[in-house]
Parts: C-alpha cells; sequence; structure tokens
C-alpha cells in the first residue's frame, strides 16, 4: 500500500486534491473485500460424513473426507452431483486399510450417481453382486452406503441400481433393493 | 553484414531442423515395463516434457486392472476419480494441480486435462499414488510396485505386523531360526526405512531390504525376535495385506516353522455354484408366477365362516380359490380439530402398506393390494395440510393414494371396518410407526397387538417406509411356515464343499418335526433341496414365491434358516434378523432362545430390508444360524446334534412368542 500511495504522489502530486488517494485506496479494499467474499467455496473446506460398518455387521461409524474445492465455474447442481459421487465411492472402497470394516465386494465401482429432489440413484457395477453368501455383508455394505448418502444435505432416501437396472434383489441375495432404501431400514 | 545474414540463417534452419526432429524423436513411444510386461502408452500429451496419459489409453486400463485400481470418470465430469487397491481414492480435479491421496494433499506437475472426451493425468503423479516407483534406465523405464507400508501394532495379546503393497502381497519363508524370520516379497520393491526397532511384546526390530534388479526385485522382511516370542500366524485379511502374528511363548524352529511355513488359511470367496437340480420337480414348477398374486383375505375384515387352511405339503400346495377384489369407493376429506382425515371407502377387503418419506419429501402414499378404483373415487380437492391427493390402479389389483403435505406432519393410517382413515395431524409433535396398527376393527389378537404398538427400532422416527400390514389376522392361525433358505440351482454359501441349502434344509426339517409334536401345522416352502419358484429363477421370483405360500396359507407366523458368510474368517455368531414393525417381539424372542442355547456368539437382532419379512403379511424373522466361513462355527454347523439344538431353540422362540397352539377346528364336511 505504501508502494501504491509512493507512486501515486510522484510527479503531478502537487496539483491533485488530497482526497484522491484515500478514494483509490478505499476502492482497492472494496474490491479486494467483494473479491475474498464471492470466493467463500474456493477457501471453504469440503467435508463429507462417511459411513462405514464396523466388523459386527451392524454399528455405522463415521469418518470424515475432504473433497477438493470445488472447481471455478460447476453450478450448484454439479457440486451435488460430484459431491454424492465422491461420497458413493467413498462408501463403496471404504476407510482405510488399518480399519477393519465390513467392505463392498473388490472390484466394485459406482458407475454414477444421481440426484432427483431428496432420493439419490447409485448406480453400481455387477461386481456387487458377488456377495459372500449371508445376510452379514449384503445388510452391512448397504447400511453403510445408505448412512454415508443420507449424511449428505438434503437426501434421505437412496435408490440402488445395478449397471442402469433397478433389480428387487441382488441374486441370491436378502435384502430388497427395489425400492429407494432409507435409514431406518436398518 | 552477409557474414551476420549467413549465421542468422544458418541458426533458423538449424532451428526449424531441431523443431522438426524433437517431437519425431520424442514420438518414438517410450517403452514402460510392469511385472516383467513390456508396453506403450497410445493415447499420450505432452506439457512442459511431462508426460499426460488418457484414462482410456488400453495399457493404462490394464495397468489398473492389475493394481485393483478403479477410475471413475466421465465426460463433462470435474473429478477423475482413482480408488487404489489399497484402498485409497485419488481424486484429480480437471484444471488442478492440486490432487488428493486420501487425506494428504499432494501437487502435480501438470494439471489434468481434458482431450476430446477424455481426461488426461499427470502419469508421474498417477504412478506415485498407485504405489508405483519409476526406474528409467535405458530405453524401457521400469514401473516397481512397492511395499508401501509396513505397520507394527502391540495387540496385547502379542505383537501384529501388517505390510501392505500395491499389489497383493504374498510372502514366502526363506530363512529361519529362533531369533529371526525372514520372507521375502518377490517382485516388490521398498523404499521403507531399513531397519525399525520396536522392542516390545518380544519383537526387537524389523529389518527391510531390497534386492535384485529394478525389473525383478525381491524385498525381505526380517522379524527380530528377543528369543522369549515366536511368529504364530502369517495370514491376510483382505487378499492385498500381509499380517504377521507374534506371541509369547518361545518355540523351537521346527515349531514356529510350520504355522509360518503353511499358506494361511485363504477361504474362498463364495460363487453359488450353478448345479441343475437332477429331478426337475414339475409341481413346484409349475406353481403360478409370483406376479399372479392372488388378492388376499384382508386382515382386518375376514369372513368368519372362511375355512381354514390344512397344512398340505408344499408340492400339493393348490391355488386357494379367487377372491373377489375389493373396491375403492370413494376418497372423501373432513377436516378435524388436529389436521384433516381422508376416508378410504372400500367394499371388500384389501392388504395394504404404506411409505411416508421424511421432510423434506414429506410424500406419502399406500397401496392397497386386491382391490380396484371405482370410477366415484374421485381425490378431494386439496386444502392445507394436504397439498394434493391422486389415487391410481397402478397395476390390476392394487390402488395407490398419493398425497403430498406442506410440512413434516404425523400421518396415521387406521383401518375400519368399512375401509381406512388416512389422518394428516398437523400438532407439531411427531408420533411413532405405532399409529399404524392402532384403532383396528375388534380382530386383532394379542401378540399382533403387541406387535403393532411395538416402535420401530433403530430408525429416524421422522421417517417409516417399512410396510406396516396393520393388524394381521392369520386365517390359519394354527399353522407355521418354515423357509429353508436357497436350495436347487441357488446354494447359498458354500464352504468347503457343505452348501447354505443343504444345512438349512436339514434344520428346518428337524424344527417341523418339533413344532409338529407341539401340535402347530408346519407348511416347509420347500422340502427337497430344489428351487421353490423354478430352477435357474430370480431371487425376486423366488424369495417372493417363499412369501407367496406363506401369505396365501394364511399363516401365523414365517420363519426364515439361513446360514450366514463373509469373504473372510473372522465374524461369527447367530442373528435374527427382522424388517417389520410386527416382526420385532417375534424376532427378539427367537434371538433369546438361540442366544441361551446354542453356545454361539450372541450377535442380537439385527433390522434390516430384507424381502422375506418384508413381503410377508405376517411377523416373520429370517435366523443366520451361524457363519460357515469362521472355523469355529463351520465345525457346529456340521455337526447334527447342534442343528437339532437351533431347532429346539428356535421352536422355544416360537413358543415363548405365541405360546400353544390354538385347538384345531375339524373343517366342515
Amino acid at each position: 500500500m505504501s508502494e501504491i500511495r509512493r507512486s501515486g504522489h510522484r510527479p503531478a502530486a502537487t496539483s491533485r486534491p488530497n482526497y484522491v488517494i484515500p478514494i483509490v485506496v478505499l476502492l482497492l479494499l472494496a474490491i479486494g473485500a467483494g473479491w475474498w467474499l464471492m470466493r467463500p467455496h474456493a477457501a471453504s473446506p469440503n467435508t463429507l460424513t462417511i459411513y462405514y460398518t464396523e466388523m459386527d455387521g451392524t454399528t455405522v461409524k463415521p469418518w470424515d473426507v475432504t473433497l477438493r474445492p470445488r472447481p471455478a465455474g460447476s453450478t450448484r447442481a454439479q457440486w451435488a452431483h460430484d459431491r454424492a459421487l465422491y461420497a458413493a465411492l467413498q462408501a463403496v472402497v471404504g476407510p482405510p486399510a488399518d480399519i477393519h470394516a465390513v467392505r463392498f465386494p473388490p472390484g466394485t465401482r459406482v458407475n454414477d450417481v444421481a440426484i432427483h429432489g431428496s432420493t439419490v440413484t447409485v448406480d453400481l457395477s455387477k461386481e456387487v453382486e458377488s456377495q459372500p453368501g449371508g445376510t452379514f455383508g449384503e445388510n452391512a455394505e448397504f447400511k453403510a452406503l445408505v448412512y454415508s448418502m443420507t449424511a449428505l444435505p438434503g437426501i434421505s432416501a437412496v435408490q440402488i441400481t445395478v449397471d442402469g437396472a433397478r433389480l428387487p434383489t441382488l441374486p441370491g441375495g436378502h435384502l430388497e433393493l427395489d425400492e429407494p432404501l432409507h435409514r431406518s431400514d436398518f | 553484414m552477409n557474414r551476420f545474414i549467413a549465421r542468422i540463417s544458418s541458426a533458423f534452419f538449424a532451428l526449424c531442423f531441431a523443431l522438426l526432429c524433437v517431437p519425431r524423436i520424442a514420438s518414438a513411444a517410450p517403452l514402460w515395463q510392469f511385472a516383467g510386461r513390456t508396453f506403450a502408452f497410445t493415447h499420450v500429451e505432452k506439457q512442459d516434457a511431462t508426460l499426460l496419459v488418457g484414462i482410456d489409453d488400453p495399457a493404462l486400463r490394464r495397468l489398473f486392472h492389475a493394481l485393483g485400481a478403479i477410475v471413475t470418470w466421465k465426460p463433462g465430469a470435474r473429478y477423475v476419480l482413482v480408488a487404489t487397491g489399497e484402498p485409497t481414492i485419488v481424486s484429480f480435479a480437471i484444471g488442478h494441480r492440486t490432487y488428493d491421496i486420501g487425506p494428504l494433499a499432494v501437487r502435480s506437475t501438470v494439471a489434468p486435462i481434458v482431450r476430446e472426451g477424455e481426461a488426461y493425468l499427470d502419469f508421474d503423479a498417477l504412478a506415485r499414488a498407485l504405489g508405483l516407483r519409476k526406474i528409467t534406465g535405458g530405453a524401457v523405464t521400469i514401473l516397481q510396485p512397492q511395499i508401501t507400508s509396513l505397520d507394527v501394532r502391540d495387540e496385547g495379546s502379542g505383537m501384529r505386523v501388517i505390510a501392505r503393497g500395491a499389489i497383493p502381497l504374498q510372502a514366502r519363508l526363506v530363512r529361519e531360526s529362533a531369533r529371526q524370520m525372514t520372507y521375502a516379497f518377490v517382485g516388490l520393491g521398498s523404499r521403507l526405512l531399513h531397519v525399525r526397532s520396536v522392542d516390545a511384546g518380544g519383537l526387537v526390530a524389523v529389518e527391510i531390504s531390497q534386492v535384485g534388479t529394478a525389473a525383478h526385485p525381491t524385498t525381505y522382511i526380517t522379524l527380530d525376535l528377543d528369543g522369549s516370542s515366536h511368529v504364530a500366524r502369517v495370514g491376510s485379511l483382505d487378499g492385498r495385506d500381509i499380517g504377521f502374528v507374534i506371541e509369547p511363548g518361545a518355540s523351537a524352529v521346527a515349531a514356529a516353522s510350520p504355522a509360518a511355513r503353511a499358506p494361511a488359511p485363504q477361504i474362498a470367496r463364495a460363487v453359488p455354484l450353478a448345479t441343475p437340480s437332477p429331478t426337475p420337480q414339475v409341481a413346484v414348477a409349475m406353481r403360478p408366477p409370483p406376479n399372479a398374486e392372488l388378492p388376499t383375505v384382508s386382515p382386518w375384515n375376514r369372513v368368519a365362516n372362511e375355512p381354514l387352511a390344512t397344512s398340505a405339503p408344499v408340492a400339493e400346495v393348490t391355488p386357494a380359490p379367487l377372491v373377489a377384489l375389493a373396491r375403492v369407493d370413494t376418497i372423501q376429506a373432513q377436516l378435524t380439530p388436529s389436521g384433516i382425515t381422508l376416508h378410504v371407502a372400500l367394499t371388500g377387503a384389501a392388504s395394504f402398506d404404506w411409505h411416508h418419506l421424511r421432510a423434506p419429501d414429506n410424500r406419502f402414499w399406500i397401496d392397497l393390494h386386491g382391490a380396484t378404483l371405482a370410477p366415484t373415487a374421485i381425490p378431494p380437492a386439496a386444502g392445507a395440510p394436504i397439498e394434493n391427493v391422486r389415487a391410481h390402479q397402478i397395476d390390476p389389483q392394487t390402488v395407490r393414494i398419493a398425497l403430498s403435505v406442506d410440512g413434516a406432519h404425523d400421518i396415521s393410517v387406521t383401518p375400519a371396518a368399512t375401509g381406512l382413515d388416512i389422518a394428516v395431524n398437523t400438532a407439531p409433535s411427531l408420533a411413532d410407526a405405532s399409529t399404524a396398527g392402532t384403532g383396528v376393527a375388534g380382530t386383532g389378537t394379542p401378540s399382533v397387538a403387541l406387535a403393532a404398538a411395538a416402535p420401530v427400532a433403530g430408525g429416524d422416527p421422522n421417517l417409516w417406509s417399512v410396510n406396516p400390514v396393520a393388524a394381521y389376522v392369520p386365517t390359519n392361525p394354527r399353522l407355521i411356515v418354515i423357509d429353508p433358505g436357497h436350495g436347487g440351482s441357488d446354494r447359498g454359501a458354500v464352504r468347503h464343499g457343505v452348501a447354505e441349502a443343504v444345512l438349512t434344509l436339514d434344520m428346518a426339517k428337524r424344527l417341523r418335526a418339533i413344532l409338529e409334536a407341539r401340535g402347530w401345522q408346519v407348511i416347509m416352502t420347500r422340502t427337497k433341496d430344489v428351487d421353490v419358484y423354478a430352477p435357474y429363477d430370480t431371487a425376486e421370483q423366488e424369495l417372493q414365491a417363499r412369501d407367496n405360500i406363506a401369505n396365501r396359507a394364511g399363516a401365523r407366523l414365517l420363519v426364515s434358516i439361513h446360514v450366514n458368510a463373509y469373504i473372510n474368517a473372522g465374524p461369527n455368531g447367530t442373528t435374527t434378523y427382522y424388517a417389520k414393525p410386527i416382526d420385532l417381539p417375534f424376532a427378539r424372542d427367537v434371538q433369546n432362545e438361540l442366544a441361551a442355547q446354542v453356545g454361539t456368539k450372541n450377535d442380537g437382532i439385527v433390522k434390516s430390508h430384507l424381502y422375506i419379512p418384508l413381503h410377508a403379511f405376517m411377523p416373520a424373522c429370517l435366523v443366520e444360524t451361524a457363519f460357515l466361513s469362521n472355523p469355529d462355527d463351520f465345525a457346529l454347523l456340521t455337526d447334527p446334534a447342534w442343528r437339532q439344538k437351533v431347532a429346539v431353540a428356535i421352536a422355544d422362540g416360537i413358543t415363548d412368542y405365541a405360546g400353544a397352539p390354538p385347538p384345531a377346528i375339524q373343517p366342515q364336511q
């Protein structure tokens, strides 16, 4: 700021009125403040709460992950989609390896997510169908996924699809997946 | 001057030559090597000498596959998410140089870009995130998978050393003595600390060393013991890691080595064996498909002189006589002091289930099964707190009435003799789901009333999405349906040649014998190792067929017997699952008896969105008797005496819940 003042004073300073410099400074401050206020999304941490199911098969534990600041120019809907996709992938991948958690079958991918009102559709790849054979894993995996997705603002229900298709239940499975799942289903 | 021009022009030509040649030299695709295979990337971009590789590059795809990594990106998406096999998520944002490896923020040389609908990533950054070390030398750049972490934990009973790598680890014992155990990891390199001193739990230090060439590395992990302990187990929890368990008790090398040398008991993932049923059950296959669901007799408006179903064997179950569909005649709104009530007038009887989504959605709908919508049933005009009311015939036998309300109001459903009332209560307090079951037209049995009053356990009080079939009245209160899980083409969980389908049938037959001795009528959904609906049917057809048997027979209770399994041997114990509020007291009684009698770990009752109890009209539960994947539980499951104990415990649970069977009524001749 002192540099501005010095450079401003140099050649024609005598001919200018005294209030020009304070006005310029205030204007710069206002611009700076405006820019600062307009960029909260770029600076704020974007923490998502993800849940995993402990090895007892029923206890869900939260853990926080952070998605890189929202890329400039993305709309609110795009940002909601990005957060939901990240949350779904993180819930499917599970917590770091040193945490013992019930995990989705290896190779299970999240193809995409779509938000319609308060329901988020999570499209999983067919690897999710290679379940180990009991209610234990299915219940624990989908409980963690449903808790993670419903931790997103405005989301209360999770519709599961596999490779784009709704299915009533996994092959040889136990859970009913035809209707959206809610936290109260577990 | 001329000399000056000559110099300038020669420099210009030299520059042109260089510019023409350099891309050619660079475009001679550099070769890479991973796990002994040489390849070249074809989807490449260069920015400031930094290599970017397209995520659809075939060689990169193969590399991802070998490393168990998954990439998630679609054209237009702003993030490229790579789930490594570790597992960690690496998130790249298009146009941003900073990327995240799990909780770590890292900076790459260049930002990810999009070219012709394909995302390109800085390959150095990607390789680092995937646990690969890039070793350049000669014409080929080697991607050396690394042992990425070594974790030493004091677990009280012993020490545990866990190694993880870019690829699944396999340890080979190469040297053993009372004080040193050395394991080799072929094909992996390591840049971890060479020596880590521990001095706890009998473990002095862990040494890591790497030998071999860049292309064929081997890493040794040596556990230095203090002579008072030994390596008790070597195994993997998730197939990628290797854990060494050091327990106290000095042992001779000979004693320690077999445990260490023996490969960890790897439990194979259950692949349902597609064994065709040797003798197709014609009677079973000919059963009507589940879609041809017969209208059920109304639970609350039952015809009094209806004959009770008899306990016919499953294969001989004949379709119940067709009952005329109920008719929704009118839907009328009435303002009440606490809100608004919709009266749905019904001729005949229908069962129903309803759903209420929590705020901000606030939608409510009720499905009347076995009902048609009369033209006179015009939904009333909306008025606060109801935004609108809609009624549809969603399939030939189901009428759906849906409401949108203007807030998180309490909505209760009360069946009445002439239909049902849907009351929207604008009072601020939220009742729980128990209100759904009250006000029954005087036909509820005590156990049903108890079930209806049970709160939804462990749920969000603002949300009910179960099917609280209010006030179920069994048409045959002496009948219990037993469902042996899986069967026929669906083997269920299989371990060491033992199939869930066989075990559940055995336990179900034992349970049938006990219940019949106690005076109950019993129907089993299957009495042989067959599919209930049809071989190679869908899981939905199979499960609905089992529910249909219990629902059509108007059974008092349904119990489904299963055997649990998981990908590793860790989980064990007995659990009873339930889905609807009316299942809860039944599940609790069954689980209490199992916990008291069978000697496995008591995993308690668990609410889950399970198909079988959810689609059964009566109180139902699903017993996961024990884990086929756990060695201790496996030994129990394969013991007939233990299976008999399970059957006795379930029977006792049924007695606790339902008491003695009601006296038999002889059908009128």
